[in-house]
């Protein structure tokens, strides 16, 4: 079985800084994603799916619609695989109803409608789901898994920049790397772009993401594109 | 519980754990700022986690690196028998800055060393800052217990070594402790550790100390920090910083020997005031018109201070450009500032190994010790730090720069 855990969010720095060794695996870097005019996550992950930079068509959709964007298996790397699961993964079959909700906490909190712990609780409830049906998951017999987690983003978004409330997503995110680890399969650990903090709060990082890979292979600094060819020939 | 805060100072090499120790001390007393610290529990609580002490520890460090909290303010916690600050002591120099400046003065003292590097030249220098300034009470805690595998035998070696140098710089530590500030072991709680340890623990012994209170029969030293003119009156201001003073007293100017009468005391919201004691911020009008200025001290006839233009001292220098003999700088002593020069240095000292190093030296470098002589441009009042500490400690500027603290011989 060949693993992709997507992070979306996950900043290099903080890997390093926080020692988190198996979201590092045996080799990681820095993706280049200097292309994209913004680091939007429906654009990035979508152009890894797919091969290829796909901002210019998803933002012709507009701000609203590009969020529906979703690739057909055979657009996809999926379609070296004979049997997969995708789970939540934006431009695939992203999970519309959690994500709106997750902005919509996010409006509210600005407007000091709602404080940081309202909006954390909702996101915290999906993240231990999600982690669950992963684990669930791992047990199964797929060629390929890729599971997409979005709690650094998210909950970065209101605490990036409090270090000590991050190191613990950070450590529970290399929990998990480190439970998938264990099966000793071919594993990736991507995200699509890092953050930076705005005081407490957290924006996207612009150029850079993060990958990782479990072969020890050194990809340099890739674009977010080659890897769909990286997971297609050297995962399986 | 007592009404009175202690204020105690952790001092000692800059890594054996000062940061970790106080963080501790927070952490077990349910002294740590509410709100950061919820939000990790509640994050951890969310990712199925324990509080650990690390992340509070994470989370400090995150409000020290900000300016906000450790390190930069005075740090409160409290136990059932009194509240405690803990002065910011970041390096020997703010230390010593703020002990002879009188601007934290602390009561009690705790001495980190680490259980595994031992005794280094920084404890030394801290140590000996502490007899300089004559402090009593004094924990040692031998820190980081957890990395000799919270071994008895390495335990009392270090013991052994820290009260030999101690003794040699007459410091007698009340206490000295094993404690592993990053577990736990013997800050609030025993732990289960060290269980050859019967004695006591970092807050059972800050307990038994006594916050001392200023010696009420001692000579008056009333320092002016300044004169005000408030509805006609001429009100001369500051702290009393020994003995007290009553309506009716007799006292005297120094250095100008200028004699009045208190006609009045002058304390905030407390209109009938006859009398006023140490450690009291007041004003006082006179019989007698007298023209007092910042820095000079008012004292009775009975028990005057030094009067003259030459101090013996021992100072702690502080900067890294060594101080010339003849250099021209500032001293400050309670309110006093006065240009002067260290005419003769004596002799200077290693203030870690505490070897002398030479007799009539031309300089004194950073970190020495000097028994010397100081010429200043004007009459200054002062006492014996054995006498009055407030009157015999003083610090000596450059520029703006704090560059040595002294003691009055």
């Amino acid at each position: 079985m060949t693993i992709i855990i997507g992070i979306d969010g996950l900043e290099y720095e903080y890997v390093k800084e926080f020692g988190c060794k198996d979201l590092m695996q045996k080799s990681f870097g820095k993706t280049n994603i200097e292309e994209y005019e913004e680091p939007r996550t429906i654009v990035l992950w979508s152009s890894f799916l797919a091969g290829q930079n796909l901002e210019e068509k998803i933002v012709a959709m507009g701000n609203e619609k590009m969020w529906d964007f979703a690739l057909k298996p055979e657009e996809t790397f999926f379609k070296h695989f004979e049997s997969f699961k995708a789970v939540d993964v934006p431009g695939y079959n992203y999970g519309r109803e959690q994500h709106v909700l997750e902005r919509e906490m996010l409006k509210k909190f600005f407007a000091e409608e709602i404080t940081v712990e309202e909006f954390d609780k909702p996101v915290f409830d999906y993240h231990r789901k999600l982690k669950e049906q992963f684990f669930e998951d791992l047990e199964k017999d797929y060629d390929l898994l890729f599971y997409y987690f979005n709690a650094a983003d998210v909950l970065g978004h209101l605490s990036f920049g409090m270090k000590s409330k991050m190191k613990l997503i950070y450590q529970d995110m290399n929990d998990i790397a480190a439970k998938a680890a264990a099966k000793g399969e071919p594993m990736l650990i991507l995200s699509d772009h890092g953050m930076k903090s705005v005081g407490r709060y957290g924006d996207h990082q612009e150029g850079y993401g993060f990958w990782s890979n479990s072969l020890g292979k050194d990809l340099g600094n890739p674009k977010i594109t080659e890897l769909a060819e990286f997971v297609a020939n050297e995962m399986k | 519980m007592e009404n009175e805060d202690m204020k105690i100072v952790i001092v000692g090499h800059v890594d054996h754990g000062k940061s970790t120790l106080i963080g501790r001390l927070l952490f077990d007393t349910g002294s740590l700022p509410e709100s950061k610290i919820d939000e990790l529990k509640r994050t951890c609580e969310a990712l199925g986690r324990e509080l650990e002490f690390g992340f509070v520890m994470d989370s400090l460090e995150e409000e020290r690196d900000q300016a906000i909290t450790i390190d930069t303010a005075q740090t409160f916690f409290k136990t059932d028998k009194r509240d405690y600050v803990i002065i910011d002591a970041p390096g020997h120099k703010e230390f010593i800055k703020n002990m002879i400046t009188g601007a934290s003065l602390a009561q009690a003292a705790i001495l980190l060393v680490d259980a595994k590097e031992g005794v280094q030249e920084q404890t030394k220098r801290h140590a000996y800052i502490l007899s300089l300034l004559g402090m009593k009470q004094v924990i040692v805690a031998i820190n980081k217990m957890d990395l000799v595998e919270y071994k008895q035998e390495r335990f009392e070696e270090v013991k052994g070594d820290v009260e030999k140098f101690l003794e040699s710089i007459d410091v007698k530590p009340e206490y000295v402790i094993p404690v592993s500030a990053k577990e736990g072991d013997n800050i609030a709680k025993k732990g289960e550790n060290m269980s050859w340890w019967a004695e006591d623990t970092i807050l059972q012994s800050l307990d038994s100390f006594i916050v001392e209170k200023r010696e009420a029969s001692t000579a008056l030293r009333f320092p002016v920090q300044d004169v005000y003119h408030i509805d006609g009156k001429r009100i001369v201001a500051g702290r009393i910083e020994s003995g007290k003073i009553s309506v009716g007293d007799k006292v005297v100017l120094q250095p100008t020997n200028i004699e009045a009468t208190v006609k009045t005391i002058e304390v905030f919201m407390d209109e009938d005031r006859k009398e006023a004691g140490a450690g009291e911020s007041i004003g006082i009008t006179t019989e007698e018109p007298i023209f007092a200025d910042r820095g000079q001290v008012i004292c009775t006839k009975e028990a005057l201070p030094g009067i003259g233009n030459e101090v013996e001292a021992n100072i702690f220098w502080m900067s890294k450009t060594p101080l010339e003999k003849g250099e021209r700088i500032t001293l400050k002593c309670a309110t006093q500032e006065i240009a002067c020069s260290v005419a003769e240095i004596r002799k200077k000292f290693d203030s870690s190994s505490l070897e002398q190093l030479e007799e009539n030296a031309e300089q004194l470098k950073e970190t020495e010790v000097g028994e010397v002589l100081i010429k200043t441009d004007k009459s200054i009042a002062f006492d014996s730090f054995n006498d009055i500490q407030e009157t015999g400690r003083f610090v000596l500027e450059r520029g703006m720069d704090t560059v040595a603290g002294g003691i009055i011989d």
